[in-house]
């Protein structure tokens, strides 16, 4: 118990200063430097995710 | 002082007490009585056996501020060996008993309570109230008065036998009822146990005790094998270990009795063996194995009698490699409840009943020890107390104590081998309870924590609104497409956190909206992607109205650096793009969530805890045969 506690309250203080989010869905990646800007500047570039119905 | 001459022998003699109407000649142990200034003869009593008491007449003490003297003295027997009671001379005039009993002292003086009692109903165990104060029954029995010296209060004969009944109460009180040879209206002989250095009786008039030393290094009578002796004063029987002889050893010389047979296996702790158990240097001076039958099984148990001078005789209990550790309690300080004792204010469950049988004996008992002889046993128990009372037809007695862990068995006497305990123990402590308080007390400790921590970053967060933005999707736009797509102005995160992101989106008839949103960091070049899907479907079927779906949703993004940004979301839809949608976004919000997570996975570790303590129980519980009622098996119902 006395090493789960010191886990769990370790685990909550990094969530907590840190903002990571365990659960997230999203995706992060690196927009390469030659990806054309649309008109409004809408970047032509797409990461991957796709909705859709 | 009457003085005068034996009226047998013509020896001087002398009432030097007032309340003595008794004196016993000490020259031909002529009983003789006062009346008034002459001098009657009641026949002759045998002289004093020697028991090795400390006591003898002329001696002086003082208790409770007051000096007395010992003028007289009576050997009782009632069958299993005399056992002493000295009649003490107060300074006021008054009396008093001073008895012993098996290494016990009873300071008793005679009350003015009556009682209405039949000795022929009383029972061991049988309550009983001496001066308002209530008492339990432990004996009772007959005994002669087969000996006597000095001054005493009442005539004797030792040809007839007198009933009586001790009985103890609370705090070491103690009674005698003394019935003579009525059946009721008893003398009550009323007082407690004391201690004998509290009789301040100086080391100088005690008697020295030498006859029974002799045998301390005796011969059985049956084998001439050496019996190496540890508490003669205090023993009554003794088993060869050699023949297995069963010795009398309560008059001053070893005599046969009964052939024992021996035990099939040696004692797990040898006989002479000493030990420091919980800091009293104890010695192993009997072994016991005794048994029961339940649903027609036998169990086997084995018992070691212990000895220290000062402290008297204690009991280890083995049993499926457990044991227990058990003195003796006076009946008077059990209360019995339905199913269950309090003793010292612990409440103790019946655990068990049997009926007890000796099967094998070694070494000196304090008790007339038989081969064979059964008592019912009930135990209860309050882990790891277990309290033991056993009953026969003439008396009763409880013995007290705690589990003891095999390993401080082994290390206190000295055991190389140990078998490992298998089962679980009526007394063994439940180890998942003792974890369980320390759990609770670390989980109350890490609540605390982690309610302060949650307090400090509710404080600490810069819960910063970085973007609130909106589109309307153009009409003719096409699903994905660039057309379609929104950029937002750039805004700043000043620090680095989660990010939450709000998106609500309508108007909806059965549509949906998928907005997929990319966030750039305009000073690396990274950018998060991340997707939400917005909805709502409604209709009417079989069960009524129906709807499903979400025009809004909340998600958290991890852990987005500090920064520049824009915030490019692109719409997917089916048909045509007449949607409007928002999004806002706050950087660095504590979610409660967490703390709800944490609170459940610390709470979670006792509720484990207690899980398996229930099942420990459950385990525990399940080999009692105590089901509402207690019943011990007859004594008819011996085994073979």
């Amino acid at each position: 118990m006395k090493y789960w506690g010191a886990l769990i309250l370790l685990g909550y203080a990094v969530i907590a200063f840190t903002g990571y989010e365990p659960f997230s869905s999203h995706e992060r990646s690196k927009v390469p430097p030659d990806a054309r800007r649309g008109p409004g500047g809408v970047l032509l570039w797409h990461s991957g995710i796709h909705g859709g119905k | 002082m009457t003085e005068g001459k034996c009226p047998s022998c013509g020896a001087p003699v002398a009432f030097t007490a007032g309340s003595a109407q008794i004196l016993v000649c000490d020259s031909c142990r002529t009983v003789i009585a006062r009346k008034g200034p002459a001098l009657e003869a009641r026949g002759k009593i045998a002289a004093i056996v020697d028991t090795d008491s400390p006591l003898q007449l002329g001696i002086q003490g003082r208790h409770a501020g007051k000096s007395f003297r010992v003028i007289g003295h009576l050997q009782k027997d009632y069958g299993h060996g005399p056992w002493d009671e000295w009649f003490l001379e107060l300074e006021d005039g008054g009396t008093a008993w001073l008895s012993e009993s098996e290494g016990e002292w009873h300071l008793m003086t005679l009350s003015e309570s009556e009682l209405k009692i039949d000795w022929a109903h009383l029972r061991p165990g049988s309550k009983v109230f001496v001066d308002g104060k209530p008492l339990v029954v432990e004996e009772v029995g007959t005994a002669k008065t087969v000996a006597a010296e000095g001054q005493l209060p009442s005539d004797l004969n030792p040809t007839l036998e007198d009933r009586y009944a001790d009985a103890t109460g609370a705090s070491g009180s103690f009674a005698t009822l003394d019935f003579g040879l009525r059946t009721g209206e008893p003398e009550i002989f009323f007082g407690t146990v004391i201690a004998f250095e509290k009789l301040g009786i100086s080391p100088d008039q005690l008697r020295p005790k030498a006859h029974k030393a002799q045998l301390l290094q005796a011969r059985c009578t049956q084998c001439n094998g050496p019996l190496d002796l540890h508490a003669p004063d205090r023993s009554k029987r003794v088993a060869c270990p050699y023949c297995g002889a069963l010795l009398d050893v309560s008059r001053g010389k070893l005599a046969f009795l009964q052939a024992l047979e021996g035990p099939k296996y040696p004692p797990k702790i040898p006989l002479g063996r000493k030990g420091t158990l919980r800091g009293t240097d104890w010695l192993c001076i009997a072994f016991l194995v005794r048994s029961c039958r339940v649903e027609g099984v036998d169990y086997r148990w084995e018992e070691y009698l212990l000895f220290e001078r000062s402290r008297g005789f204690s009991w280890l209990v083995e049993s499926d490699g457990h044991w227990t550790h058990l003195l003796p309690i006076a009946a008077g300080d059990v209360q019995t409840r339905a199913g269950a004792v309090v003793f010292r204010g612990r409440r103790l469950r019946a655990f068990q009943a049997v009926r007890a049988f000796t099967e094998y004996v070694l070494g000196e008992c304090y008790w007339a020890v038989e081969q064979g002889e059964n008592v019912a046993v009930i135990e209860y128990v309050d882990p790891p107390w277990s309290l033991t009372r056993e009953d026969s037809d003439r008396e009763i007695s409880y013995s007290a104590g705690t589990y003891v862990d095999p390993k401080e068995i082994a290390a206190a006497f000295h055991l190389e081998k140990m078998a490992h305990p298998t089962g679980i123990a009526p007394s063994q402590p439940n180890p998942a309870q003792a974890k369980l308080g320390r759990d609770l007390r670390l989980t109350f400790i890490y609540t605390a924590a982690l309610l302060v921590l949650f307090l400090l970053v509710q404080f600490s967060a810069s819960q910063q609104r970085v973007l609130d933005d909106f589109a309307q999707i153009p009409v003719v736009g096409l699903s994905g497409s660039p057309e379609v797509t929104h950029v937002s102005q750039p805004f700043q995160i000043q620090r680095s956190g989660n990010l939450q992101a709000t998106l609500t989106g309508g108007p909806f008839d059965n549509d949906w909206l998928g907005l997929d949103c990319a966030l750039f960091n305009e000073e690396t070049g990274e950018v998060t992607s991340f997707y939400s899907e917005l909805s709502y479907y409604h209709g009417v079927d079989s069960d009524g109205r129906w709807s499903e779906g979400s025009t809004s949703q909340t998600l958290y993004l991890s852990r987005v650096p500090a920064g520049r940004y824009t915030l490019q979301v692109t719409p997917y839809f089916a048909g045509l793009g007449r949607f409007r949608y928002s999004v806002a976004l706050r950087s660095g919000v504590p979610r409660a969530l967490w703390l709800f997570v944490a609170l459940a996975a610390i709470f979670i570790w006792p509720v484990l805890t207690k899980l398996r303590a229930n099942g420990f129980e459950k385990a525990r519980w399940r080999e009692s045969n105590f089901s509402g009622a207690l019943q011990v098996p007859a004594s008819e119902a011996s085994h073979d």
